[in-house]
C-alpha cells in the first residue's frame, strides 16, 4: 500500500495489525528522512546513540519533547520550500512553537483532516456557524492559533456565519437569520471549548434565551484548562449545551499545532480516537517507560504527516490514559483514550504540586 | 501595587512602613538570642525533618555556631570600629534556593535593619521559615527588633522595588543575569552600595585513583548527594558537573563504582521534589544541549539521575542546565586542567582526593580569573561569611576611621 491509497481508507477502519504495519514503515521512513535532512534532529539522535535504521515497535522510536519546537527552529526542508509557518498560541511573554510546512506536508494535513471530518460531518459541506468573532481573522497578533483553527475547519462548511460580534457579544439577529435560512437542515458548529462556554453558553443563560440547534453537530477544541477552573468537565459541558440549545452531537478533539491534520476526535462514547494516520502511547511520568492500557501517564503522539519537520514522534506534556484498542463500543477501530490535563508546572513544588495534579484528576473522573 | 507584607503583620501598605535606620551593636545579645530562638524552633519541630535544607539552616543558626562567626568578626575588626550600614534591602531569588536567608541573617547579626523581598511563588520551606520568624518576633523580649525586620512578598513590580530601594543603604540582588541587569536600572541612594549574586555554576573535581583506593565511599556518596540534590540542584553552589581526574583506566573504573553506588543511594532516597515536569525539563535540556554542543547521553535506569558526557569541558552549556539531577561529566588528566574553566561564571569547586595544600599551590601558581570557593565534597552548600568572593561582614558594615 502506498501513502496515496492509505489516505483514501476510512481513517477508523483498520485493526491493529494492518495499521501498525503501514504506520511503522512510514515512521521509519520519516525518522531516516529527518535524520538526513535536519541536522539538529541528527545531533539529538546521535547524542542518545539512537540512530537505528529500523524500529519495530512504536515504543522504540526516538521522541522529541514537544517543547523543543518552542526553543529551536526544526526543519527538514529547504527554506524556499516552506509555504506556510504555523505558530502555537501563547501570550507575548511566552515562546511559541514554529512549525514549517512544505507543500507535501500541508497537502497531507488537509487530506487527513478531510477524511477524519467526513466521519462526523458527511461528505457534503454544511452550513457553518462559528462561535467566535470574525475580527479574529483580521487581528494578526491573535491570529495564530484561533484564527488558523477557524480557517482550517472552515473548509468543511459553507455560508459561514460568526455567532459573536467584534465586542464578543452574541449576534442574535445574525444567528436567527442563519437558522431560518437552514431550517431542518444539518448544520456544523465550530468553536473553541472555552469560547463556547464563556461567550455563548453563559451569555445565552444570562439573557435567558434558548436556541434550537438540535440539527447541529458541534466540533470543539482548545483544551479544558480554563474550564477546569470553573469546575466544568466534558459531561457538564455536553449536558448543559443539550439543555440549552438541544444539541445532541458534540465532539471534542485533541490535537496540536505540531501535528496538524492527524487530530484525535471524540466518539459518541466520549473517547478520543486515533485515526490511521496517527497513534498514541502512554509513558510513565517518572521513568518514561511505556505503560499498558488503563494506566495514566504522559502522552506520546505519532503522526505520519510531518515531512518538512521532525514532528512525527513527540512526547507531549499532557496526561492521559488509553482505554483500549479496536473495541470501542462506537465501532471505530484504533486506540481510544482520555486526556486528563497538563503536567503540573515544575515551579510548584511540595504540597501545592500534588494538589494541582489531584484537582485535574478528580474533575475528569467524575 | 499587589503586595503582601508578611512581617510586620499589622501593616497593610508599604507606604505605612516605618523602618528604623538606627543600628544595633554588631552581635549584641538580643540579636544572637533571636537567631538562636529561631534555630531552636526549627530543630525542635520533628515535622520539619523532611526539609534537610531547613534543618541545615537551623544548625547553622545555633548559638555555638553564631559564637564562632562572632569570633571571626572580632578578629577581623580588632583595631577597627565596625557598625552596620543601616538598612539592607535583600531581593531574594524566585527559585527554590534558600541560600539568601544566610546572608540576610548575617546582615541582621551585624546590626542592620533588613527588608526582604520574596516572590509570590509558593515555596514550602520559605513559608515555614517565615512563619517561625514571625512567631519568634512576636515574643515580648524581641519587641525592639520589630522595626528592624520587614518581609514583603510581591511579583515583578518595579514601583515597589523603587520605593524600597530608595530606603536602602545596601541593596543585595540574588537572581539570574537578566534580573540583576534589570534591577540595577532602578536607582538606589547615592550613598548606598550594592551586592549582586548572579547565576553561577559549580562543579566537582574527583581524583579517580583516590576513589579506587577508598574502601569506604559511603561518606563520599552521601556528601555528594547532599551537595547536588539539595535545593533541587538549583543553588549556585550545587554540583552540576563532575570532572574525573586521572588516567583513562582509573577514570573508567571510578565512574563505574561511583555511579552504581550513587544510583542505589538516590533510588533509596527518592528525592520527592523531583516531579514529572522535571523529567520532561531534563529531556528538553538534554536535547537542547545536544543541539548546542557535542555530548553523549548515558542510558540510565533511574529517573532522578541524567548523565551527559562531554569530551571537552568547553562543551558545557551552563545556561541550559535545569537542575533536578542532571550531571555533566568529563575526564581530565590533572587538576590544573580545570584552570581555564575557572571563570567569573563559576563559583564552587567541590573536591575529593586532594589536600588543601595541594590546591592552594595550584591556585597560587595558576591564578585563575574566576572561581569563588574550593571546598571538599560535602561542603559545597555550607554558607560562610565569604560568599561569591564577597566578605559579607565588611560589605554589611561601615568602618569609622578615628585617628
Amino acid at each position: 500500500m502506498n501513502l496515496e491509497t492509505y489516505l483514501q481508507i476510512d481513517p477508523y477502519s483498520l485493526t491493529k495489525e494492518k495499521k501498525q504495519e503501514f504506520l511503522l514503515s512510514e515512521l521509519n521512513y520519516l525518522t531516516q528522512k529527518h535524520l538526513t535532512k535536519c541536522s539538529k534532529y541528527e545531533r539529538i539522535l546521535k547524542a542518545y546513540s539512537n540512530t537505528d535504521h529500523e524500529f519495530n515497535s512504536l515504543e522504540t522510536f526516538p521522541y522529541l519533547p514537544v517543547r523543543l519546537f518552542k526553543e529551536y527552529e526544526l526543519k527538514s526542508c529547504e527554506d524556499n520550500e516552506v509555504i506556510k509557518t504555523l505558530t502555537s498560541s501563547g501570550t507575548t511573554s511566552q515562546k511559541v512553537s514554529k512549525i514549517y510546512l512544505d507543500k507535501e506536508t500541508s497537502t497531507l494535513q488537509t487530506k487527513a483532516l478531510v477524511k477524519i471530518m467526513q466521519n462526523y460531518l458527511g461528505k457534503q459541506r454544511l452550513p457553518m456557524l462559528i462561535i467566535d468573532t470574525k475580527s479574529i481573522l483580521k487581528n494578526r497578533k491573535m491570529f495564530s492559533a484561533r484564527g488558523a483553527g477557524i480557517l482550517g475547519l472552515s473548509t468543511f462548511g459553507r455560508k459561514h456565519t460568526y455567532a459573536l460580534n467584534e465586542k464578543m457579544e452574541i449576534d442574535f439577529e445574525g444567528i436567527e437569520n442563519f437558522l431560518n435560512e437552514h431550517k431542518n437542515k444539518k448544520i456544523f458548529i465550530f468553536g473553541f471549548t472555552f469560547m463556547i462556554w464563556q461567550y455563548f453558553h453563559e451569555k445565552l443563560k444570562l439573557h435567558n434565551k434558548n436556541l434550537d440547534l438540535s440539527n447541529a453537530v458541534l466540533i470543539h477544541s482548545g483544551g479544558w484548562k480554563k474550564l477546569v477552573e470553573k469546575a466544568v468537565d466534558n459531561t457538564t459541558f455536553k449536558v448543559s449545551l443539550k439543555e440549552q440549545i438541544g444539541i445532541n452531537e458534540i465532539h471534542d478533539f485533541y490535537g496540536m499545532v505540531e501535528q496538524v491534520g492527524s487530530i484525535f476526535v471524540e466518539c459518541n462514547c466520549g473517547y478520543l480516537h486515533a485515526p490511521i494516520f496517527a497513534d498514541i502511547l502512554i509513558r510513565d511520568p517518572m521513568t518514561l517507560k511505556p505503560l499498558t492500557n488503563g494506566n495514566e501517564g504522559i502522552v506520546e503522539v505519532f503522526s505520519i504527516l510531518p515531512r518538512s519537520y521532525p514532528g512525527h514522534v513527540l512526547l507531549t506534556e499532557d496526561i492521559g490514559t488509553i482505554i483500549g484498542e479496536d473495541d470501542c463500543l462506537c465501532g471505530k477501530k484504533g486506540k481510544y483514550f482520555k486526556i486528563k490535563g497538563r503536567l503540573p508546572k515544575a515551579e510548584l513544588r511540595g504540597c501545592s504540586d500534588t494538589h494541582a495534579f489531584d484537582a485535574t484528576k478528580d474533575r475528569n473522573e467524575s | 501595587m499587589n503586595h503582601n507584607i508578611v512581617i510586620p503583620k499589622h501593616i497593610i501598605s508599604i507606604d505605612d512602613l516605618d523602618i528604623s535606620s538606627n543600628v544595633l551593636k554588631p552581635f549584641s545579645s538580643i540579636l544572637i538570642d533571636f537567631v538562636n530562638d529561631v534555630s531552636k524552633t526549627i530543630l525542635k519541630d520533628n515535622t520539619l525533618r523532611e526539609y534537610p535544607e531547613l534543618m541545615a539552616l537551623g544548625f547553622w543558626m545555633r548559638k555555638s555556631h553564631i559564637k564562632i562567626l562572632h569570633k571571626h568578626f572580632i578578629e577581623q575588626g580588632k583595631t577597627k570600629i565596625l557598625l552596620g550600614r543601616g538598612v539592607v534591602f535583600h531581593m531574594a531569588p524566585s527559585n527554590v534556593d534558600t541560600i539568601f536567608v544566610y546572608s540576610w541573617f548575617i546582615s541582621l547579626l551585624v546590626g542592620n535593619s533588613n527588608i526582604l523581598r520574596i516572590s509570590n511563588k509558593e515555596n514550602m520551606q520559605t513559608d515555614i521559615l517565615l512563619g517561625i520568624i514571625g512567631q519568634v518576633l512576636d515574643l515580648e523580649k524581641y519587641k525592639m527588633l520589630q522595626s528592624m525586620i520587614t518581609i514583603i512578598k510581591y511579583g515583578h513590580d518595579d514601583n515597589i522595588t523603587e520605593k524600597l530601594s530608595i530606603l536602602a543603604d545596601v541593596r543585595v540582588i540574588w537572581g539570574g543575569d537578566n534580573t540583576v541587569k534589570h534591577i540595577r536600572s532602578i536607582p538606589i541612594k547615592p550613598t548606598a552600595t550594592e551586592l549582586t549574586f548572579a547565576d553561577k555554576f559549580s562543579f566537582a573535581a574527583v581524583k579517580s585513583k583516590k576513589l579506587l583506593q577508598d574502601d569506604y565511599i559511603d561518606k563520599l556518596i552521601e556528601s555528594f548527594y547532599n551537595d547536588s540534590f539539595w535545593f533541587g540542584q538549583m543553588a549556585c553552589s550545587s554540583i552540576r558537573l563532575i570532572a574525573w581526574i586521572g588516567t583513562k583506566e582509573d577514570n573508567q573504573k571510578a565512574k563505574e563504582i561511583f555511579w552504581s553506588r550513587l544510583n542505589n543511594y538516590v533510588l533509596d532516597k527518592k528525592p520527592e521534589e523531583i516531579a514529572p515536569a522535571d523529567i520532561v525539563n531534563k529531556l528538553v535540556a538534554e536535547c537542547s544541549m545536544a543541539i548546542e554542543s557535542n555530548i553523549m547521553i548515558s542510558k540510565i535506569d533511574n529517573p532522578y539521575i541524567n548523565r551527559i558526557s562531554i569530551s571537552s569541558i568547553n562543551d558545557v552549556q551552563e545556561d541550559l542546565h535545569c537542575g533536578t539531577g542532571l550531571f555533566y561529566e568529563t575526564e581530565i588528566n590533572k587538576f590544573s586542567d580545570l584552570i581555564p574553566f575557572m571563570t567569573k561564571k563559576h563559583q564552587t569547586i567541590a573536591y575529593y582526593g586532594y589536600t588543601r595544600e595541594e590546591i592552594i599551590a595550584i591556585i597560587q601558581l595558576n591564578m585563575p580569573i574566576g572561581i569563588d570557593r574550593i571546598v571538599p565534597i560535602g561542603k559545597a552548600l555550607d554558607f560562610s561569611n565569604i560568599w561569591d568572593g564577597f566578605d559579607l561582614f565588611s560589605n554589611f558594615c561601615r568602618e569609622i576611621e578615628i585617628l
